[in-house]
């Protein structure tokens, strides 16, 4: 017996060499993204169903991404493209980015903070032939905060890293709320006609099932053929702003802005808005812990990146 | 013969393993790598960062050694008060600078940009630094940075603040007095900062006592600010 395992181990062990070093090649060459074409027929892509696209052509700032650290090098490195102009298909290129859109600024300054809203957009394009897409977006809040280095005494170099620190990224997911739609809402007040947003279908913990059936197709002008797909975000510039506008709560403003399901996510996913206090329900702590949590973001994000994984 | 017979089936099942294993793996890495061809999309956007910015006192000390003397007006010789102080911070591309005060004495701010040295010819106003006690000399460059009024209004020849801001300052407590309720006012451009490094700037701080004589038991405060901004929407 002993002398067949002792037979048998070499061309084992060969077969275990020959399958990692095939395994790795295989598996590298197609995750890079630069000339890889999805539709290749010779990679058996027939269940691939769609493309993503993207439409976004502008950004507000221009020149706050670019430098040897900045936020477009690193992202660069990791194979996403930029050029609004000429890459706005995962056909084109599997990892594409672009420009959160903000719909509240401060003086004509578009950066993220308490109080601020907007949305990310984007169109599936199914593939000729597929009827039906039915797919789930699994979609990571992340982000990137510059940092000095020392590398010698004395001697700092500057870098922009992503944080992976799990208590500081939990905390977008309180902050930065996620839905799948939006309405716009008027109230009538003492004060005069006051025009707000109203959520509806909270996106939980990332996960963004999507399907085309019953669905119609977009009617913007070049992408008639895809579906539309809109994530409208909100930074509650307050815990107040959250926890006194519920609908069906008849707030005194007549607000109501947030569907209760937020409220069972806040009670699930205290660590998500509140930097303190989490095991509090009095809405003073409550508060108090919201707002320094806005801190964490602010001392520890220098951007804010949300991932959209499309992969089927 | 036995040994040789076995000897046979050992080769073949190694030679039959091993083309089995290399098949499914021929097949298995295709699918696999398939199945991770990803479509991902990054959405972005910069963070206006609240702690960037610090305000100072001379030589880029602690705001604990800013210190507004108390000012007599009743010294006729000097009409106007320097004080120095700095705006420090990091990663921040551009920024405003924002005051706001009461106006029991109805005095009135201007804010220039400043340089600091050792020497003390031509200096404004000078620091003595609580780390040492050296003394560091601020010379004004420039004329006043520009500035916009948020709420200041004229009336019956002061300027006061009207109710833009009351129920931000105060809520809906309505008591007060009309010289409490603060004027605000920023820079109108921007400053530019540092996107990729730390900064330090100096500013003075020029109070004008405008033609007050008297001003016992009268006392105004004034907040110094600063924002960043990472800058004008393309």
């Amino acid at each position: 017996m002993r002398k067949k395992i002792i037979t048998l181990l070499p061309p084992i062990i060969m077969t275990i060499v020959i399958i990692s070093i095939v395994t790795v090649t295989t598996y590298t060459w197609l995750a890079m993204n630069e000339g890889v074409n999805t539709e290749n027929p010779e990679m058996a892509i027939e269940s691939d169903t769609y493309d993503l696209v993207v439409r976004r052509t502008t950004e507000y700032n221009r020149g706050i991404y670019e430098g040897i650290d900045g936020l477009k090098s690193i992202i660069g490195g990791e194979g996403y493209l930029f050029d609004y102009d000429t890459y706005t298909s995962t056909s084109d290129n599997t990892r594409l980015a672009y420009e959160i859109v903000n719909e509240n600024d401060y003086e004509g300054d578009y950066s993220l903070m308490p109080g601020t809203y907007g949305y990310i957009d984007f169109y599936i394009r199914p593939h000729a032939g597929v009827t039906l897409v039915e797919t789930t977006f699994e979609i990571t809040l992340s982000g990137f905060k510059r940092s000095y280095n020392e590398v010698g005494e004395g001697n700092y170099v500057l870098s922009l890293n992503e944080v992976t620190d799990s208590a500081k990224l939990d905390m977008l997911k309180g902050h930065f709320l996620l839905f799948e739609g939006r309405s716009s809402e008027t109230v009538v007040s003492s004060s005069g006609t006051v025009n707000y947003y109203r959520y509806s279908d909270l996106i939980e913990d990332g996960i963004l099932e999507f399907s085309s059936l019953g669905k119609a197709k977009s009617t913007d002008p070049g992408y008639e053929d895809c579906y539309k797909v809109t994530i409208y975000w909100c930074w509650p510039v307050t815990y107040f702003e959250i926890n006194d506008h519920y609908i069906g709560s008849n707030p005194e403003d007549g607000e109501e802005m947030f569907p209760t399901t937020v409220a069972t996510y806040i009670n699930n996913h205290p660590s998500y808005f509140f930097a303190t206090n989490q095991n509090s329900l009095d809405p003073d702590l409550r508060s108090d812990g919201y707002n320094e949590g806005d801190q964490v973001i602010g001392d520890n994000f220098n951007y804010i990146v949300v991932y959209i994984d499309g992969t089927e | 013969m036995s040994e040789k017979v076995e000897t046979i089936s050992v080769k073949r099942l190694s030679i039959v393993t091993s083309l089995i294993l290399i098949l499914l793996l021929f097949v298995a890495s295709p699918v696999y790598a398939w199945l991770n061809t990803g479509k991902v999309l990054l959405a972005y956007a910069p963070v206006s960062t609240v702690s960037s910015l610090f305000i100072g006192a001379g030589h880029n000390e602690d705001i604990k050694y800013l210190y507004f003397d108390g000012i007599d007006a009743k010294d006729q010789g000097e009409r106007y008060k320097y004080y120095v102080f700095c705006i420090s911070g990091e990663f921040a591309p551009y920024y405003k600078i924002q005051l706001a005060y009461t106006t029991n004495n109805q005095f009135t701010y201007d804010i220039f940009h400043a340089t600091e040295s050792n020497n003390p010819a031509g200096a404004t106003v000078s620091y003595i630094a609580a780390e040492d006690g050296t003394t560091y000399y601020y010379t004004i460059n420039g004329g006043a940075i520009s500035g916009t009024y948020l709420n200041g209004q004229a009336v019956g020849g002061e300027y006061i603040a009207d109710n833009t801001y009351h129920s931000d300052t105060y809520g809906s407590y309505n008591s007060v007095n009309k010289y409490a309720e603060p004027i605000y006012w920023q820079t109108s451009g921007l400053i530019t900062g540092n996107v990729y490094d730390k900064f330090t700037h100096y500013y003075i701080l020029r109070v004008y006592l405008g033609n007050k004589i008297d001003n016992d038991k009268e006392t105004d405060v004034i907040c110094i600010a600063a924002k960043t901004q990472s800058g004008s929407g393309s």
